[in-house]
């Protein structure tokens, strides 16, 4: 198997910049819009659904999300 | 008064896979009498691809708006979690001075239980490494209140809430240690990948493991979230497991196996990786939390969660055991 570690590894931290701070802020606005306008109608079917007693077929889902 | 389940929680799961991945009780190793580290299951943090992603994925498209304001915000703790130490190491000549130093002032941050143990393999998942010396546990308490109607929006915002404050402790506590020229690194929100914090907190005695799959502490119930710092500071291990009376009242309290809407909660502890413990079944559970924004029935109808309850309860259990 093979072994990961937490990125960065361990004594290849470097110091965070502004930049990074300007990346990560993209990402989570990413996120957000991505729950909002993908997720919009992923969670209309699944209510749906839910109301109606049937079944969403999670193989069937759509492509991945960016991670949170 | 004691917790009442509200009378409209949903029942059944909408969820389904055609063709269903492979048994989250089988990787959790559900009936292996043998030691083996745990494999992930649910939950990724990106380093692996898991069986149950798809539906990890429903579940974050799911979730109460409320919860994704606060992971979104945990993101952003999250981003102190790790960096380079001070290039000038603090010596550390008494590492007890230094432990209560450190708990004194993850205290002061915010956190309502905080322990020391040190690292060992068993903490870390299969294919993971974690190579740091020690293990600061964090548990913070969720306001009750919020959590009096689960499964509900409200409730699950209080979940990502604490967890976001977990990150901001963790992260900023992280961030101190390493301005003393230490290596840390913190873990803050529940997809973080490398770390089992369950066993941890145990270690650090914060209480013991419930018939939900929870820690149960004296001071808090199950109504408390996990997060840990990992680091070489020099401290010192006092604490320890303790025996607060758990499995004397789960091995007869069934509120939470009756209250689970899918029956997941065994009533007796099972085989799990070489140890006989509290275990939630897997594959009939995970339907019910994705679609429910993560669930928490079982952790609110938990005698020991109510307000004020646990030291009295554990006093009771222990005076018992004594009589008996």
């Amino acid at each position: 198997m093979r072994t990961v570690s937490a990125k960065p590894r361990k004594g290849q931290e470097r110091a965070r910049s502004f930049l990074d701070d300007l990346t990560l802020l993209i990402y989570i606005a990413k996120v957000g819009l991505h729950y909002v306008f993908v997720g919009r109608p992923i969670r209309k079917k699944f209510r749906e659904l839910q109301r109606t007693g049937g079944k969403f077929y999670v193989d069937e889902a759509p492509s991945p999300r960016p991670r949170g | 008064m004691g917790f009442r389940l509200r009378d409209d929680i949903p029942r059944g799961t909408t969820f389904a896979y055609r063709n269903p991945p492979r048994s989250g009780n089988e990787i959790n190793g559900l009936g292996e009498r043998t030691f083996r580290r745990a494999a992930h299951v649910f939950h990724n943090d990106s380093t692996d691809s898991l069986p149950w992603d798809a539906l990890d994925r429903l579940f974050s498209y799911v979730n109460s708006w409320k919860a994704v304001l606060y992971i979104m915000k945990n993101i952003w703790n999250l981003r102190k979690s790790t960096g380079p130490p001070a290039p000038v190491q603090r010596a550390v000549s008494d590492p007890a001075a230094m432990t209560r130093e450190v708990k004194v002032r993850a205290r002061s941050l915010g956190a309502d239980l905080v322990g020391v143990t040190t690292m060992k393999p068993e903490y870390v998942y299969a294919g993971h490494e974690v190579p740091y010396r020690y293990v600061i546990s964090i548990g913070v308490q969720m306001n009750r209140e919020r959590m009096k109607n689960v499964p509900d929006d409200t409730s699950a915002g209080e979940v990502m809430r604490v967890y976001a404050r977990i990150g901001e402790i963790a992260s900023t506590l992280s961030e101190e240690i390493r301005e003393m020229g230490w290596p840390a690194r913190a873990y803050g929100n529940p997809n973080s990948g490398d770390l089992l914090h369950i066993p941890i907190a145990v270690e650090c005695g914060f209480g013991e493991l419930g018939k939900h799959g929870s820690l149960i502490s004296r001071d808090h119930g199950s109504n408390f979230r996990l997060g840990c710092v990992v680091t070489d500071l020099p401290l010192a291990v006092e604490d320890a497991p303790v025996d607060i009376g758990v499995d004397d009242l789960c091995t007869r309290c069934t509120a939470c196996v009756r209250a689970c809407p899918v029956d997941a909660i065994h009533d007796r502890k099972q085989w799990v990786r070489g140890t006989e413990k509290w275990y939630v079944d897997f594959d009939k559970c995970i339907y019910y939390f994705s679609e429910t924004s993560g669930c928490a029935i079982c952790i609110e109808v938990c005698p020991w969660s109510e307000e004020g309850a646990g030291p009295w309860l554990s006093e009771k259990l222990l005076s018992k055991r004594v009589a008996g």
